[in-house]
């Protein structure tokens, strides 16, 4: 299995979509590429013990957002990857980010400090429509 | 009844497209009653399921939840009205036994058989036996098939007992508070392994409990059982979408109060709390109010606590609230 | 439903057989040891006369019956009541009990058919058993039979441990077993009813053979030996005088201790009494009535156990807990 699914009961959102958050996720991190099969259905509920319509429901989902791609007998697999930026491009942003991440460390600063600085800055690029 | 989207799932959980389609109803009573020795234990219970939902049967005890399963089973007799599952009457002829699996309270077993002589006792009784999937089942849990029954830890024997329950293939698998005596770890597994054969077969099961939070995640149907009467009955996605907590000034709680109807109403000086049901597309444009979601549980509670207000399908049956 | 019968009553099944091999052997080293006895020394004449040979024969004879006599004389009793409460009443009490009921009537074989199984499977097996055991203690019996010696049937030491009458005591107690069953729900209040009413039956029907017809009368007036034939179950005996009044033998003896003496044992006394007008009428049941009391008694046990069991057959039926 690529990977497991997780569930937040707290969280206060749909399982279902939950599930969809996940699998986008670990799309943009890299941890499924194209090709890659989904735990099937019984996996998921055999470890979450949730109803299989709602897994069947996220996966519908991903399929109408032309994520993953269901094929009778074998399984649901990924059909393109998510984010933009190739892979070269990620490692040169991992690298300028690790940097930010031990400079800010250096000056004092926190992780709860760098989250809120980060999100700051992002919200005002949105805002910008830069981003 | 009122047609519901039913997802159906093919070949083992490949996560495939669903199909909307007119599903065949799983469960229906009409007009259900019965007495035991002068007390009625249900009354007047209408309501109907339909196939491939997991339903979760609540209410408070005394309720009437385990007399209403026995009738499903077949176990007992009906004093008034009918049960049918899956538009056959229930009752003991072969064919109508074969259809529905019960898995009683206490998960009965003969303790002094080994689990493979469970299995021996399955197969001799039951045509359609899946002898396969009990042993994979089993396989998969770890359970040992020559060891007795009785030597099994409490959460083991519950499982043997599902896969009995399972492995009959019944269109309907119904299960009386499954998960009570069973320690976290075991009610975990055995509701994974409950939906894991539900993802295999497409069955539907009805399984009743008084603790809601247990089965908040597996069940897609919502029946509350209070008295002995019906008092909700519906989708549980519905009835989450349907309902809402409002927060408002105190004085204009009457107000609110009229325009909608209110399942819990809870007042202190400045502020109201009303718990209401929306209907299908009733917007709520007072910007005076804030509204937020209730959980399944709250949901449930506020129903419990007002027995005379029920939740159910608009359909063409007319149901007393008696 | 067999295979399930078979599992879950294999106890009792292989306990009861093994019990059963038990006497077997028990009987068969004491039959044989008689038999051998018997060959050996068995008076040529016939034993009218009192000779120390047949004396001597007959006492032997009667010590070796009597040993294992003792142990076939409670059987009568225990047997059936082991039977009711081993194999009868657990039968649908530990089913409701454990709440197994729940499990089994909701698999795909309809209550019906399988209490039937059951009612028919153990019935037979317990009939069988019954039969068994009179088919056993028949020839150990027939190793006593040889004369002067005799052994009758019909007497009640051995009348309820042949013929049909194992059999049928043994099927009636697993009927009303199982009726307690069904009745209470409960194993140990069911068995300990079981037990109450099997021995109420055994020491209610005790004496009741002697009833099951008219019984025939042989009047004697004069000095007889046997008044009544071979192997026949003797009721009573009484006397009575010219006019047939009747006496007891001690009015019998107080009316007559001054003409005939007190010693009522000798022929001369006998004589005497038959002289002052007395008769003795001896009552008993023929021999050719073994048979129709053996049915006899089975139909009193076995039908109201039927009926019963009838009864608490529909009982479990009808769909409720």
């Amino acid at each position: 299995m690529v990977i497991k699914l997780r569930l937040d009961p707290s969280s206060g959102v749909a399982t279902y979509l939950q599930l969809v958050h996940q699998v986008k996720h670990a799309l943009r991190l890299g941890v499924l590429m194209p090709g890659d099969r989904l735990p099937t259905i019984k996996e998921v509920v055999s470890d979450l013990a949730i109803n299989p319509n709602t897994v069947a429901k996220a996966y519908r989902e991903l399929e109408h957002e032309g994520l993953v791609v269901g094929r009778p007998g074998l399984g649901t697999f990924v059909r393109r990857s998510l984010g933009s930026g190739s892979t070269a491009d990620h490692t040169r942003f991992r690298r300028d980010l690790a940097r930010w991440v031990h400079d800010c460390r250096e000056a004092g600063l926190d992780q709860g400090d760098m989250e809120a600085l980060f999100a700051s800055v992002l919200a005002d690029s949105v805002q910008e429509g830069i981003a | 009844m009122t047609a519901d989207r039913t997802v159906r799932m093919f070949g083992g959980g490949s996560g495939e497209l669903t199909a909307p389609a007119q599903s065949p109803t799983a469960l229906e009573a009409v007009r259900l009653a019965k007495r035991y020795r002068g007390t009625w234990a249900l009354r007047e219970c209408t309501m109907s399921v339909p196939a491939g939902r997991v339903v979760a049967l609540v209410g408070p005890n005394g309720a009437g939840k385990s007399t209403f399963l026995h009738l499903v089973a077949g176990l007992i007799a009906p004093t008034r009205g009918s049960v049918r599952v899956f538009g056959e009457p229930v009752g003991q002829r072969a064919a109508a036994l074969a259809r529905v699996a019960f898995l009683a309270q206490d998960k009965p077993l003969y303790d002094g058989f080994t689990v493979a002589e469970m299995l021996r006792f399955g197969r001799h009784l039951n045509p359609g036996w899946d002898d396969a999937l009990a042993r994979q089942r089993l396989a998969e849990l770890d359970i040992p098939l020559n060891r007795k029954v009785g030597k099994l830890s409490g959460g083991q024997q519950a499982q043997v007992a599902l896969t009995i329950a399972v492995a009959k293939r019944p269109d309907l698998l119904v299960m009386d508070e499954p998960l009570a005596n069973l320690d976290p770890v075991a009610r975990h597994d055995v509701m994974c392994s409950l939906m894991a054969a539900v993802a295999e077969t497409q069955m539907t099961v009805v399984l009743s409990s008084h603790v809601v939070s247990d089965l908040t995640n597996a069940c897609d149907w919502l029946v509350v059982l209070n008295r002995g009467q019906v008092q909700i009955s519906g989708e549980v996605d519905e009835l989450l979408a349907t309902h809402r907590m409002m927060s408002g000034p105190a004085e204009l709680a009457d107000g609110m109060a009229a325009r909608m109807p209110v399942i819990s109403d809870s007042r202190s000086e400045r502020q109201a709390d009303l718990l209401v049901r929306t209907g299908p597309g009733t917007p709520l444009h007072d910007p005076r109010w804030s509204a937020s979601g209730v959980s399944l549980e709250e949901l449930v509670l506020a129903y419990l606590r007002r027995p005379d207000t029920t939740s159910l399908p608009r359909p063409t049956l007319t149901i007393s609230d008696r | 439903m067999l295979w399930l019968t078979w599992r879950q009553h294999r106890m009792q099944v292989l306990v009861t057989t093994a019990l059963l091999a038990v006497l077997g052997a028990v009987l068969l080293i004491n039959g044989a040891g008689a038999a051998d006895f018997a060959a050996q020394n068995a008076p040529a004449a016939d034993c009218v006369a009192d000779t120390p040979v047949c004396s001597a024969y007959l006492v032997e004879m009667n010590e070796r019956i009597r040993s294992v006599g003792e142990l076939l004389s409670w059987l009568p009793l225990l047997a059936p009541a082991m039977i009711g409460a081993f194999w009868g009443a657990p039968l649908l009490a530990r089913e409701f009990e454990q709440g197994t009921h729940q499990l089994t009537w909701t698999q795909s074989v309809t209550r019906r058919r399988w209490l039937a199984a059951k009612i028919v499977g153990l019935g037979a097996a317990v009939t069988l058993g019954g039969l068994a055991l009179a088919g056993i203690v028949e020839p150990w019996l027939a190793a006593f039979d040889v004369p002067p010696h005799n052994v009758d049937r019909f007497d009640m030491s051995w009348f309820r441990v042949v013929g049909i009458m194992p059999a049928a005591w043994w099927l009636a107690a697993f009927v009303l077993g199982m009726t307690a069953g069904a009745l209470f729900r409960r194993t140990l209040p069911a068995m300990a009813v079981t037990l109450a009413v099997c021995a109420l039956a055994f020491f209610g029907l005790l004496r009741a053979p002697s009833s099951y017809a008219t019984p025939e009368r042989v009047v004697q007036a004069t000095v007889m030996d046997e008044p009544e034939p071979d192997d026949s179950l003797h009721v009573t005996s009484y006397w009575i005088d010219r006019s047939g009044v009747k006496y007891t033998a001690q009015e019998r003896e107080l009316a007559l201790a001054g003409p005939c003496g007190t010693d009522e044992t000798t022929k001369k006394y006998a004589r005497c009494s038959f002289g002052h007008g007395y008769r003795q009428v001896t009552e008993f049941h023929p021999a050719d009535r073994f048979w129709q009391f053996q049915w006899a008694e089975a139909g009193i046990l076995l039908i109201p156990a039927l009926s019963l069991g009838g009864l608490a057959v529909r009982r479990t039926l009808r769909p409720r807990i």
